[in-house]
Parts: C-alpha cells; structure tokens; sequence
C-alpha cells in the first residue's frame, strides 16, 4: 500500500536543507562549557564534522550524528541517503565507520507504517556496504518523519584528518558534483527530467568510503564533506579552522545536470540564500562571476563530496585515484592561500 | 502599467521563479509587483533582487507581502548585472557616474558659443578613460539626439561603447521630434527621478 506513497508531500525543506542556520547555531554552540578532556582530539571547537576520542594510542573513536527530513519520493531511497549522508562524518575524519543506531521519527498514525519500514531497510543495506553494524535505535511519534543515524567510527589518533590542517599553497579537490538542493526544489515543482533526478539520487547514494581511501593513501592536509552550509559555507568553516583563505574557481565547480539550467530559472532553495549571509562579508566575488554558479556554490547539499586539500605534488595522482574509483567528478576546484575569508574567482 | 506576479499559495523557491520569469520577460519595463504569502519565501526574493542590483519596496499587510520592483527601464541582465554591480565596488572602472544634460547648451551666457562647448563636450566624452554610466537628457538637451546633428553622432558613439543614453519622453513630446530620434531610450520622469535619486555619482557639465 506504501508504494505510491510520496515522502516528499511531508515536508516543506527536505535534506540538510532543514538544517538551522550556521550563524544562529553558532551563537548557540559559543556558550557551553569548554571541555578540557585531553584525550578529546576534536570537539566542537573548530565546528568539524564529528567528534573524535582517543581511547588508547592507536585507536580513536570518532562520534557523530545527523538526521533530517525526507530529500526524495521513495522512503526506501530517502533510508539509504539518510544513512549515507551520516555515516559521511566519520569519512571525512578519514575514519572507519562501524556500529551505528537508528534516530527517528515517524508518526504512529496517518503515514503507512510500511514507509517506515522501507526506510529502516534502506538504512540497513548501506550500513551493509559500509561494513556497519546498526545496534539499535530510538523512535518518536511525530510529524513530519524524519532520519538519520548514530555513527561511531574508528581512526588512528595520529590520521585523524579535521577541517583545521589546511596549508598555504594546498589545492582543493572536490569529489561528488553540486546542486542537490536545487535539484530536490525542482523535483517537487515537476521542473525536471527524471534521468536528471536520478543521477542526484545516485551521488547522494554514493557513501564516501572511497574518498576516504584515498585520502589516506594520498595523504591530505585537511577535509571537510559538503552538507547543508553549502560549498562556500563548509569551505569557509574550514578556513578559520585553519587559518587560512580558500579561493574557489567558480568556472570549476561540478554540476548535476541540469542543476545549472534550474538555478537560471530561479529555482534557489532559501538554504542558499541563508548559507550566503551565514558567510555574509567573508566572502568576495569577482567581477564576472555568474550569478547562478555563485547560489549553486552556496546550495544546501545532501550527502555531499569530500572537500580536500591535497599539496600540489600529489594532486594528479590523487584525481587518478578518485576517478578510477568511480568518483569520476572529482576536480580541482580552488586552492589555498595565506590570508582569510572566501574569494570566489572566474 | 504594473504587472501582478501572485504567488500566494507557491511553495518555496517557486515565487522566485515566478519573479525571474516575469523580469527575464519584462521588455516594456513596467513595474511588477510580486505578491508573497511567506516570510522566507519573501526574503529569498528580497535577497535575490538585492544580489541583483534591482530597485524595489516590500509593503506588508497582515502576512502578505507586495514586493514592488521598479524596472522601468532596467535591462534584466543577470551577468551584466552582477558584473557591473561588482566592477562599480571593486575597481570603479566605468559605469559608476551619469552625466545630466538639461540644455542643448554648455553653460549659460553666449548661446552659439554654449552649442560650440556641448558639440566640444560630446565629443570628448568618448575619450575618457571612465565611461558615464548613463547619458539622460532632459528639457532641450533632447534635440541633441536628433537626427542629422553631430551630437547625434557623438551620442551613438557613446552608446556604441556601452552608455546608455535616456531622453525625457515629455521632453520629446513637447519639442515634437519623437520621429526624429537618432539615439536614446525614450523614458519617462520616475524613471529619471529614480535615477537622479538612486545615490549613483551624478554630473551635471
């Protein structure tokens, strides 16, 4: 009876879309209490994308978490990026995931219980993939549904790879193609073909394990996964954590088809309007900038790439290594320089 | 004229698509007012039409939003746009002054020798190393866009390089030379009181 039922008719923003602004999350963040634990490798401090926990010294455990609304139609799909969106976090710590729990809500009443199923069985299957064992759960009663997972992964305390070691002179690799949120605004308004939609679907599909794999071959100074801030958004957390400035060539960047042909229409999710004043004058734009490009670097994304900064000796065998594993996208798109902020050039 | 985008009941980004669509086909530069019934959705375009450069006013009663767009003779251009409005904060290249004729003469006194110093003026402008934005003649500066006249020529050449050249439409009227029109967009006063009034460098020579 759940085949035709539409999670997307549930939500208003779908994905990390929902998520609450940066600049008001981090007015939150500022109060709490410090932690002062030495074996914690990274806390919220440096705003990174998981916490990390050294429990002896060779093993660091890292923690995260990330649950949202549904992104797409199909609640056996939306499982299966709901899952791989979190288990990201613990990729782009150059970690392993392996144990995980289930977070959600869905409500008891109205919605067909099957969805909810679907969704649990998605999650299941690439938790499968990604050698994670998922040990439980917690589910609430309420409207709309939402998911995500519990993820604990491990690391070698000395290869923890945090958004804060980017160096003057490092090149920046993307490696999944921009424009989700676009994209998932355009399915809902019928905007688009489905051949389109489907290649979004599949890249948020795609875990970051092998982006993983590769950094620790290559051996990356700093990385970050783009999620709901947006390109400009993660780049720009990771520049203050590294104190450093990040220039993104915008005639670089990967596109999703068609996401660029949305964009020009006008279809800009307001998580793209709100990622841009979350970096507000930290970021400059250069005099022929397309306009479009610019809101597609600021796009909230779904389960999105790995963001690295590889030093320049080690890029072309690090895009061969991405792009023979399937990560076919993967390209340079901007570099390091001392300094501040976010320069977007042509 | 004014064109009604209603957007009422649109989910977000919808309103803002409505909106790009109704600039990207607003060729006759009317006013169009978007009619919102969602905050966010509001600011987005709010946000949208900022980022562009466009000149509009929200007005809001009891949720709803009317945002106004006053386009009249704003050439939707995204690109353009954006690089214009950046070149004008960045390097102050070209384009960040207009030049306000209201006489076919240079100054006041002798009249053939204030033809001879606008004639001169019209001439010279091309040559400058920055550009006027915008060239707007009003009262009798618009005969010197007539026809067969050298500061006809002068102004097409200047329009030629990218400066845009406005004429008073009463003006144009009243000196009955709307058939004569070598150059020029002919505009009417909002449109010359905004710009006057939109704080850009203006030059009065």
């Amino acid at each position: 009876m759940s085949d035709d039922f539409d999670l997307l008719t549930t939500v208003e923003y779908g994905g990390c879309s929902a998520k609450i602004p940066a600049s008001v999350l981090e007015n939150i963040l500022l109060n709490l209490p410090k932690v002062t634990d030495p074996n914690v490798l990274v806390d919220i401090d440096t705003h990174d994308d998981a916490g990390v926990y050294r429990i002896s010294n060779d093993l660091a455990l890292i923690l995260t978490t990330d649950f949202f609304p549904p992104i797409c139609s199909n609640p056996f799909e939306f499982g299966e990026i709901a899952a791989t969106n979190s288990l990201s976090d613990v990729y782009a710590m150059g970690g392993e995931p392996f144990l995980a729990l289930n977070i959600a809500m869905f409500p008891s009443k109205g919605l067909p219980l099957d969805a909810y199923k679907q969704i649990l069985e998605g999650a299941a299957s690439v938790a499968q993939k990604a050698n994670t064992i998922i040990i439980g759960g917690h589910t609430i009663d309420d409207y709309p549904p939402k998911f995500g997972l519990a993820v604990v992964g491990r690391v070698h305390p000395d290869k923890v790879i945090t958004n804060a070691g980017l160096k003057h002179g490092d090149i920046l690799i993307l490696t999944k193609p921009l424009g989700t949120g676009v994209i998932v605004a355009g399915k809902r308004l019928g905007l688009m073909s489905d051949t389109a939609y489907n290649e979004a679907l599949f890249w948020m599909r795609q875990l970051n394990s092998t982006a993983a794999q590769v950094m620790q071959i290559i051996g990356v100074t700093g990385a970050t996964d783009i999620t709901g801030f947006g390109l400009i958004g993660h780049a720009f957390k990771m520049a203050k954590a590294s104190n450093v400035g990040i220039k993104l060539y915008s005639s670089k960047i990967p596109l999703l088809p068609e996401a660029y042909k949305l964009a020009d229409e006008g279809c800009i999710p307001g998580a793209a309007f709100r990622n841009l004043e979350y970096i507000g004058n930290h970021l400059h734009v250069d005099p022929g900038v397309d306009y479009n490009t610019k809101m597609l670097m600021c796009d909230a994304q779904t389960s999105g790439g790995i963001l690295m900064g590889v030093r320049p000796e080690r890029v072309d065998e690090a895009i061969k290594l991405l792009h023979s594993n399937g990560l076919r996208y993967s390209v340079v798109i901007g570099e390091v320089f001392q300094g501040e902020n976010i320069l977007i050039t042509r | 004229m004014t064109k009604i985008v209603d957007c009422r009941g649109q989910l977000c980004p919808q309103p803002l698509i409505s909106t790009k669509r109704a600039l990207k086909e607003n060729v006759n530069g009317e006013v169009i007012q978007v009619i919102i019934d969602n905050a966010t959705s509001c600011q987005n375009v709010s946000h949208f039409l900022t980022d562009n450069a466009l000149p509009f006013s929200i007005d809001e009663q009891s949720g709803i939003f009317t945002i106004t767009i006053n386009s009249l003779g704003i050439e939707f251009n995204p690109k353009k746009e954006a690089e214009e409005y950046c070149e004008v904060s960045f390097s102050g290249k070209s384009g960040s002054y207009l030049v306000v004729l209201t006489s076919n003469l240079m100054g006041s006194g002798n009249e053939d020798l204030g033809k001879i110093l606008m004639k001169g003026l019209l001439n010279t402008l091309p040559n400058l190393e920055k550009l006027p934005q915008e060239i707007i003649c009003y009262n009798s500066a618009v005969t010197l866009a007539r026809k067969g006249t050298d500061t006809a020529q002068s102004l097409v050449k200047l329009n030629n390089l990218g400066v845009k050249i406005t004429l008073c439409g009463t003006c144009v009227d009243f000196f009955g030379i709307k058939e004569d029109i070598e150059v020029g967009t002919i505009s009417n006063m909002l449109y010359i009181a905004e710009r006057l009034s939109s704080g850009i460098h203006v030059v009065k020579p």
